[in-house]
């Protein structure tokens, strides 16, 4: 393992990664990530690029802590603790910046997933800020822990369509990946 | 009725509800992992604030530099109240505050001004 470590680096360089983390996020993860993407990229962007980056960038680690099937509990103090695992990563692709995400979902939630973001790819602006307005009064889905927002939240702050595959794990399980472009074209 | 003071952290804002002055305000970030947890004890004061209110000219003034998108859900309900309240006779103003340049929170306000009828919804620019 130890040798292959800087070839990794080499590899993240090549393909202008300006972050890159693979384990166990949480909220307070996300702040600190925030802030050091904010500040790496600070220079030679300007404050609306940075701000989608974010915005992106939370939906996605919030998606992961939510939906990410790779999970350890514990106790912690009289509560418990529940850590959910999953990949975040910012690069730069072209006159754009990346930002992606991965995480781990049972294949049972591929449907649901790809039918939602194959509808919010197919839209124009128009039709993602009216659908937008249309899910904000929707009381979200049974299966969904949050607002049932965040892929239409992605696709708006993001300057092309989003992109995602999904990869087979085992059996029963699937890796998501998901990436959102974010220029100066929009 | 005890004015309601929560300190802005990282990423909740700051809540200054000073109802005996009837000016409200909501300032900084919000993009907690559990909105619920968060609003639903300031929404229990802002209903029974309004519940106890007729006439009354109330101010409110949201400076969001950033939420997310379960925060939009939460800000769409908090507009539906003051409208149902303006409906009802108070004279409520709210303060959308955007950063100058920054088209993307001017448009959030905008989008959520186009279903208001009885609250005056101000777009404010702010130069700092």
């Amino acid at each position: 393992m130890l040798d292959k470590i800087y070839a990794m680096v080499e590899y993240l360089k090549a393909h202008e990664m300006v972050f890159w983390y693979n384990g166990p996020v949480s909220q307070i993860l996300l702040v600190e990530i925030g802030d050091i993407i904010k500040k790496s990229i600070e220079d030679e962007s300007d404050k609306k690029i940075i701000n989608r980056i974010f915005a992106i960038l939370v939906e996605q680690m919030q998606n992961i802590i939510k939906y990410s099937v790779q999970k350890k509990s514990g106790k912690e103090g009289d509560g418990m603790f529940v850590l959910s695992s999953g990949l975040i990563a910012v690069g730069v692709e072209g006159q754009d910046y990346s930002v992606i995400s991965g995480n781990v979902i049972c294949n049972e939630d591929r449907e649901r997933i790809s039918s939602r973001l194959d509808l919010i790819i197919a839209m124009d602006r128009e039709a993602q800020k009216e659908y937008y307005k249309t899910m904000r009064r929707k009381e979200p889905d049974p299966q969904s822990k949050g607002a049932g927002l965040g892929f239409i939240e992605m696709a708006r702050k993001a300057s092309k369509p989003l992109e995602y595959m999904f990869t087979p794990v085992d059996e029963t399980h699937s890796f998501f990946s998901l990436k959102a472009l974010v220029g100066m074209e929009s | 009725m005890d004015d309601l003071i929560i300190s802005a952290t990282r990423f909740t804002p700051g809540i200054r509800f000073l109802f005996s002055k009837h000016t409200l305000e909501m300032t900084g970030e919000s993009y907690p992992e559990n909105t619920s947890e968060f609003y639903t004890p300031i929404f229990v004061h802002l209903k029974n604030y309004l519940a106890n209110i007729t006439d009354q000219k109330v101010a409110i003034t949201l400076n969001l530099s950033y939420f997310n998108s379960s925060s939009s859900k939460i800000l769409i309900n908090l507009f539906d109240l003051l409208e149902e309240a303006a409906e009802e006779g108070r004279q409520i103003t709210v303060n959308w505050v955007y950063k100058e340049g920054d088209s993307d929170a001017r448009e959030f306000g905008e989008e959520f001004a186009e279903d208001l009828e009885c609250v005056k919804f101000n777009l404010v620019c702010a130069r700092y």
